[in-house]
């Protein structure tokens, strides 16, 4: 049951996980944090000059600690409950029959 | 068995014919030298013999026959034999004399016996008449003798020389005898027996011819064998020491019979050399004409003899053969050695020298096929081992990997039982856990995707901008540059130099301006990044607001969820029946009313932030209460159950009793603004019954003192001079209208005297009030008051000249009460305003009488607010203080 109910969950969240980063993405750009992000990398080049040499992946690891923390609560906990809603229902499924019996 | 003790049968063999050949070297040896020492002596013995008899002489020659061939070579001797006893066996009939040989093949000691047992007299006269019939051989002994010296003059310098000549003195020896016998038995048949002994000699120099190769190979190139050839010398100088004392014990025998050997094969070696060739062929030929027709008549010791030289042969063959598969070295080397031995007897010596090597290979191969038997053994032994090991390895393996499916199964098993265990005994809380577990984990994976996706992005469009904005500036610095440049070209090619003036100032300008505007635009994305960071959050807020709720409600549907599934599993784990599920359901309404009621009272008091929190708090202990109270009687028996419904009423009491305790306070707080004095009275002696009888007498007490008061003023109102004229009514009426107007007066009085009290107490709490107000609002009470009488004496008037029945009499009463209801209300506002007022006095002496009994009234009203009997005392002590502050004014005035 555990291992058939992983697969259901797998697979059920393959299906619904795309809906939820679209979810996020769009709380993302709602709640401003891409626009801080933006400003932050700007910072970061105007303290680091204009040498060529400066890398994207440099940038992306200075950044990406910072901008992780800035991410609202809010939405965490919003997406914490529609994938909790979504998992219950895969439980709840299986569950009726039991009850039924 | 049988092939080890055949191997040591070729040893014992090999070993006397060693013995053999030592022998014949030494009787060799003492031949020669005997030869030119003794050459007289031994005619005159040969010729009288043969003169004595002939069968006697024939008989020994045979028997000495016999052992002379045996003492010559092995393989020659069994075919000579074989040849020798096919011969005689024509010639002789007699088969008896043939049986002791073999027994002398076997034992050592029986061979001795025997040898010594020969009659050697009878070899000599055999050997002699040979050389008497043969003239010519003085020349032949000539030749020999010098042949002999150059053989001679060479071997001595070099050991392995000497060997070779001694092996060849014993070769030589042996064929003496052999050809002396076959002329002695076949006098008259000597060129084919010769032919025939040339036959085999050449196949024995044919037969030798591999060996010889091996020889010559072996010597120059390998150190060892040179060892090997040293062991051997030393061997054969111990064989020599050991038959020294042979010679002396048989020198004069030894003598004569060595001087024929050494002439007869000296007659016999150029016919030996003449026809090799034709030897050869002969020898194959005299082989298959043995075999096919003559062997089975020969006696088995001479047949197992032919067996073993014909197994020595295809040895031979065989290693032949493996020699033959090396490549063309070895065939030149057998050519070589083929014409050697065909040009020099020195060659003779090399085949000597190869038979004693042939022997010795043919005993290493021996012991090599014991060792080979022995390894094969080994191997055999290491093979069962290895198969042994293997097998148990294999056992051990099939008894893991038994074990490992064995754990494997018992693993599923477990793993399906714990399964099962888990999905049947899990709680709906544990698995709410390990859904959270799985939800978090999912949460982060989402958040870490999805923000490193979009971090990458944003940094690469902005590393990007910022590249482009560097290269933009770069170009537009050149294209000032370039400006710059075209200008000084113009310049040079210039006409003027104002001209280059006010292009200059047109490129400065230019340049500040496209500063500026780059300030701008970088300034401008930074400020509108930030504002539009700022209007994001803002509007974000509500958005936050909304998750924010449906977090909550979220959160309450999980908590009723929680409820249910524990109540589902409280009811699957009873297991009793329908006697306790009904108990259960029961307690669910009470704590439903209650909560009800609990939220009712709450709606109800409104405005009240400190009644809201204390309701709220009463809430939620009656909500944990009531889930509390079902748990316990869901757990406990049908007993306690009833015990679990007396709580709950109990319960229900309490907050009965605890939502009573509320409206005491506001009532207090909402009397200044409404007046309801009646229905509180009813409800508090409801409430409080055993108050009744205190009150009781209170009031009985009371009415004792108004009488006595009553009393006392009708005497002072007979002893005053002053009367008034209204008062012209008669005694009786007086009389019942003071008693009516005291008795409506003391309820009224009592009224008013309560709500007086009160006054007191709101004026005693309210100090900060001003003295101004309160004289304004006595002023305008006594106005109204004064109003009043005037009206009460004008209807007094009207009824006094009706004098009529109970109308009159209940009109009046009212009118009285009234009337002094007000009065007493003035004797009070007379009492706390100033003395600076003045009055008439008709309305001074009512006053007076009026007051009295307000006061007396007010007296007993207040002793009868007293509960208890502390109360009482404290209530009584005041009212004599106020009854004698009433008197002090009647004295003044």
């Amino acid at each position: 049951m555990s291992t058939s109910g992983a697969v259901d969950q797998y697979t059920v969240l393959t299906g619904d996980r795309s809906k939820i980063k679209d979810l996020l993405c769009s709380r993302l750009t709602e709640c401003g944090w891409r626009d801080e992000v933006r400003l932050m990398c700007r910072n970061i080049l105007m303290e680091k000059g204009t040498n060529n040499s400066f890398t994207v992946e440099q940038l992306i690891a200075e950044v990406t600690p910072k901008a992780r923390t800035l991410v609202p609560d809010a939405v965490k906990k919003e997406l914490l409950m529609k994938i909790r809603t979504i998992l219950t229902e895969i439980e709840e499924e299986p569950d009726e029959p039991e009850d039924e019996s | 068995m049988f092939p080890g003790g055949n191997g040591n049968a070729d040893l014992g063999y090999n070993k006397h014919a060693h013995v053999h050949g030592l022998g014949q070297h030494g009787h060799g040896h003492n031949h020669n030298h005997n030869q030119f020492l003794a050459q007289p002596p031994p005619p005159p013995t040969h010729f009288s013999l043969p003169s004595g008899g002939g069968q006697g002489m024939v008989t020994p020659m045979v028997a000495a026959g016999l052992p002379l061939a045996m003492q010559g070579g092995v393989g020659i001797d069994w075919a000579q034999l074989a040849q020798q006893w096919i011969h005689m066996r024509d010639a002789t009939p007699v088969p008896m004399p043939l049986a002791p040989p073999p027994p002398i093949i076997s034992n050592l000691r029986e061979y001795h016996q025997q040898t010594l047992a020969m009659p050697v007299p009878s070899v000599v006269r055999a050997g002699f008449p040979q050389l008497e019939e043969h003239g010519e051989a003085d020349m032949d002994m000539d030749d020999e003798n010098d042949r002999g010296h150059s053989t001679e003059t060479p071997p001595p310098p070099a050991p392995l020389v000497t060997q070779s000549q001694w092996l060849a003195g014993t070769e030589v020896a042996g064929q003496i005898p052999d050809a002396s016998n076959g002329a002695a038995v076949t006098l008259g048949k000597q060129p084919w027996t010769g032919w025939q002994m040339q036959t085999d000699k050449s196949g024995n120099s044919t037969a030798h011819i591999p060996s010889l190769l091996k020889l010559n190979v072996s010597n120059p190139n390998e150190p060892h064998q040179q060892l090997q050839l040293q062991l051997q010398a030393h061997q054969q100088q111990q064989q020599q020491h050991a038959p020294q004392p042979t010679h002396p014990h048989h020198p004069p025998a030894h003598q004569p019979h060595a001087h024929p050997h050494h002439l007869t094969p000296h007659t016999h070696l150029p016919p030996q050399h003449t026809q090799q060739t034709h030897a050869e062929s002969g020898s194959s030929g005299a082989s298959s004409e043995i075999d096919a027709n003559k062997r089975k008549m020969l006696p088995a010791w001479i047949r197992e003899g032919l067996e073993k030289m014909e197994r020595e042969k295809q040895r031979q063959l065989e290693r032949q053969q493996s020699s033959m598969t090396t490549p063309d070295v070895e065939v030149n080397h057998v050519k070589q050695v083929s014409s050697k031995t065909l040009t020099t007897p020195g060659n003779l010596l090399n085949i000597a020298n190869v038979a004693s090597d042939s022997e010795d290979s043919i005993d290493v191969p021996v012991e090599a096929r014991g060792e080979l038997k022995v390894q094969q053994i080994g191997n055999e032994l290491i093979s069962k081992d290895d198969d042994r090991s293997s097998s148990s390895s294999e056992e051990p393996e099939s008894e893991l990997h038994g074990a490992i499916e064995t754990g494997n199964r018992t693993v599923a098993e477990h793993v399906r039982m714990a399964t099962v265990n888990d999905v049947n005994g899990k709680n709906y809380e544990e698995r709410l856990a390990d859904l959270m577990l799985v939800v978090r984990r999912t949460l982060t994976e989402i958040l870490l995707e999805t923000t490193n996706e979009e971090i990458a992005a944003i940094a690469g469009e902005t590393l990007k901008a910022h590249r482009a904005k560097a290269s933009s500036a770069q170009v537009i610095r050149k294209s000032a540059l370039s400006s710059i440049t075209g200008n000084l070209g113009l310049a040079a090619y210039g006409d003027s130099s104002s001209e280059t003036e006010d292009d200059e100032d047109d490129e400065d300008e230019r340049q500040a301006g496209a500063g500026k505007d780059a300030e701008k635009s970088a300034q401008l994305s930074a400020e509108e990044l930030k504002a539009r960071i700022r209007r994001s959050k803002r509007s974000f807020e509500k958005v936050i607001d909304d998750i924010e709720d449906r977090v909550a409600k979220q959160e309450l549907l999980d908590e009723q969820t929680l409820l249910r599934h524990r109540k589902r599993e409280l009811e699957r784990s009873v297991t009793g029946g329908g006697e306790h599920r009904r108990p259960a359901a029961n307690p669910e309404p009470p704590s439903e009313s209650a909560s009800q009621a609990t939220q009712e009272k709450h709606q109800q008091s409104n405005g009240i932030g400190d009644a809201h929190k204390s309701k709220e708090l009463l809430s939620i202990h009656c909500h944990h209460l009531g889930k509390r109270l079902s748990r316990k009687e869901r757990t406990t028996r049908f007993s306690d159950n009833k015990d679990g419904k007396q709580q709950s009423q109990s319960f229900v009491q309490q907050v009965v009793a605890t939502a009573v305790v509320p409206p005491p306070g506001s009532l207090s707080n909402s009397s200044p603004q409404k007046l309801k004095p009646v229905p509180n009275p009813a409800t508090n002696l409801l409430q409080m019954p055993e108050s009744v009888a205190t009150m009781l007498t209170a009031a009985d007490k009371a009415l004792h003192k108004a009488n006595k008061s009553s009393h006392k003023k009708s005497k002072r109102r007979h002893s005053s001079p002053s009367s008034s004229s209204s008062s012209s009514g008669s005694s009786s009426s007086s009389d019942s209208d003071d008693s009516s107007s005291t008795s409506s007066g003391s309820k009224t009085s009592g009224s008013r005297s309560k709500r007086s009290s009160r006054h007191g107490h709101r004026s005693h709490h309210s100090s900060s009030r001003s003295k101004y107000e309160r004289r304004d609002r006595d002023r305008e009470r006594e106005r109204a008051r004064e109003r009043e009488r005037d009206r009460d004496r004008s209807h007094r008037q009207h009824r006094s000249s009706q004098l009529s029945g109970s109308h009159h009499q209940k009109q009046r009463r009212h009118r009285e009460s009234s009337h002094s209801g007000e009065d007493a209300g003035g004797s009070s506002s007379y009492h706390r305003s100033s003395r600076q007022s003045s009055s008439r006095s008709h309305d001074h002496g009512s006053n007076r009488s009026h007051d009295h009994g307000s006061s007396s009234s007010g007296r007993k009203r207040h002793r009868t607010r007293s509960r208890s009997k502390s109360r009482s005392t404290h209530h009584s002590s005041s009212k004599a203080y106020s009854s004698t502050s009433a008197s002090h004014p009647r004295k003044r005035h």
